[in-house]
């Protein structure tokens, strides 16, 4: 079971990763 | 009285009671967010966490902050649940399997309360308030700052700064969802509804069969997670069950309770950008979109000849509505949960007539937008009025400026991508499941009614609505990670863009109003609107919605 609870930890943090990256796109968007 | 006057007249008590806090509540919510007053519990916290609470933020730390803030809740709340066996209250249930636990921790954070378990057989006490209950209070809270900040966009000028998260989200805690919550929660246990930690008990009935009481401190959570537009339900059934939703009088305040906040926040809308007309015009779009749910789904739950030959017979669509509350009840209850993205339910939506679901699931598809969830209600009508006064702009000629603020191509690209978000998450998650076979396998039914049930599936995840059409087996596993995905990116996806567009008008000069100006305080500026949410909406989902509800029913 830790295999499983290792790949939800590593997906959310790919999750907000993303988002994460979404801001910087945004910001490099406005200049 | 008929069971439909009863409903009617429950209907009419909302609007009365809702308008009467409407300016009061309002004002409230405008005075926390624009006082430079600190409490000192205020002050204590933030010297706690290390705050300076005179720091304006940037909307993109603003943003960061909340991401910050969220990815740890859902790591932490993930944590809870697997050991939930080693916490104490836990009623010997086992720890929660890991892809409904991280299910649950994004459907909470996101505000979405998406079940894929049955609470009273899935979760301890000490997890459910310590775990699922914080989060009721903590992500709408988040929600309703993003609103705030948005609305700092139009009041500041020639600046970036959108206020202080970790200041806002801690003011609205404390002096709003707090006391609410508990006026609220003492009214729900006069009425009846549990609040406990007392062991499950099994009794012998009647009959000598065995039967297993839950119990748990049910009032003080049901209360904030509709006052939260959280949804979801400490029992499996929601609101249907005796224990959370004890009678009518109690079914009532509920339902007030998930329109109470959505409701108010567009007068603090105009109070802050010192224009109360403002807040009345967006409120009218609200209630009227409001108002013709209601009407529709009354209309086609309770007319005969549209739901089959057991309505026809029933004189009612009574399948899968608890006849405690009845169709009118249930009706009122579907359009106010499913306008707001609360999703707590007191009848199963998958037996609603095929019109009558289509509505819910139109309602959803709207984005939540009237009145919407707390807080994410009021930037998407936001975002959408915006939408208008361009459109007007190009229809007549007329300046697009709203509140001041010049809606330039950098606002419309802003607003462009938070509408486009939704439907493209929706869409796509929808699509991979009816398309591949891994997703294939969990539609229990065939044909149209099953189309509606994976796409009112992902619409209620992505809206962070939470309430769900029986007869998808939402608990695989395939499911259980792409919602997640889908709650998460539904969540603070759209939020990225509704912050940019504020930054975005922040840093703007105000323009004073002049003969091309468009006024935004008028009843045609609402029906604009109106028609505006309606078109959008209605070509995005039209084939969706005609592939399913539409064809289920006109068959």
């Amino acid at each position: 079971m830790w295999g499983w609870d290792l790949g939800f930890i590593a997906m959310t943090i790919g999750a907000f990763g993303v988002l994460w990256l979404l801001v910087k796109g945004v910001e490099r968007f406005e200049r | 009285m008929s069971s439909t006057g009863a409903g009617w007249l429950q209907f009419a008590l909302l609007v009365a009671a809702l308008a009467a806090c409407y300016v009061p509540l309002g004002n409230y919510i405008a005075h926390i967010f624009t006082t430079d007053k600190d409490w000192a519990v205020e002050r204590g916290f933030y010297k706690l966490i290390g705050i300076d609470r005179t720091a304006d933020q940037k909307w993109s730390t603003y943003l960061r902050s909340i991401l910050a803030f969220s990815a740890v809740s859902v790591l932490f709340l993930y944590g809870l649940q697997r050991l939930q066996h080693y916490l104490p209250l836990s009623q010997g249930l086992p720890g929660v399997t890991a892809d409904t636990a991280w299910n649950t921790a994004a459907s909470f954070v996101t505000n979405t309360n998406w079940q894929n378990y049955a609470g009273e057989a899935t979760m301890g006490y000490v997890a459910q308030m310590s775990g699922l209950v914080v989060q009721q209070f903590m992500s709408a809270a988040v929600g309703l700052v993003v609103a705030i900040a948005m609305i700092r966009g139009f009041t500041r000028s020639r600046t970036d700064k959108l206020g202080n998260f970790w200041v806002d989200v801690t003011r609205c805690v404390i002096r709003l969802l707090i006391p609410l919550a508990i006026v609220g929660g003492l009214i729900l246990v006069a009425g009846g509804a549990i609040e406990n930690f007392h062991a499950y008990q099994t009794v012998t009935t009647l009959s000598g069969a065995h039967q297993t009481i839950p119990g748990g401190p049910v009032a003080s959570s049901e209360w904030i997670k509709n006052m939260g537009n959280n949804g979801g339900g400490w029992f499996n059934t929601n609101a249907a069950h005796p224990f959370e939703n004890p009678n009518p009088l109690t079914n009532w305040f509920i339902i007030f309770s998930l329109l109470l906040i959505p409701f108010a926040t567009p007068r603090a809308f105009g109070k802050m950008v010192k224009d109360n007309r403002q807040g009345f015009a967006l409120v009218a779009v609200m209630v009227i979109i409001w108002a013709a749910a209601v009407g529709g789904i009354s209309l086609f739950e309770a007319h005969t000849g549209v739901g089959g030959t057991a309505t026809v017979l029933a004189h009612h669509a009574a399948e899968g509505t608890e006849v405690r509350f009845g169709t009118p009840a249930c009706s009122l209850f579907a359009a106010s949960t499913t306008v707001t993205s609360t999703g707590a339910v007191n009848c199963f939506h998958d037996s609603l007539t095929p019109f009558g679901g289509g509505i819910a699931l139109f309602d959803i598809a709207l984005g939540e937008i009237a009145p919407g969830g707390i807080g994410a209600g009021m930037y998407g009508i936001l975002v959408l009025a915006i939408v208008t006064v361009f459109v007007a702009g190009l229809m007549v000629g007329r300046t697009p400026e709203y509140i001041g603020k010049k809606i330039r191509p950098t606002e419309m690209k802003y607003a462009a991508l938070y509408f486009l978000t939704l439907p493209v998450v929706i869409l796509t998650a929808a699509g991979i499941s009816i398309g591949t076979h891994i997703g294939q396998k969990s539609i229990f039914n065939p044909g149209p009614h099953g189309l509606t049930e994976v796409v009112y599936a992902y619409a209620s995840m992505a809206n962070n609505n939470g309430s769900a059409f029986a007869g998808l087996g939402s608990g695989a596993t395939f499911y259980q990670i792409m919602g997640g995905f889908v709650m998460l990116f539904g969540r603070f996806a759209p939020e990225i863009f509704a912050l940019g567009l504020a930054g975005s008008l922040a840093r703007q000069q105000p323009v004073p109003a002049s003969a091309g100006t468009l006024d935004t305080r008028t009843p045609l500026f609402v029906g604009m609107v109106v028609g505006v949410i309606l078109v959008l909406v209605g070509l995005t989902y039209f084939p969706a919605l005609a592939l399913g509800p539409f064809a289920e029913g006109l068959h």
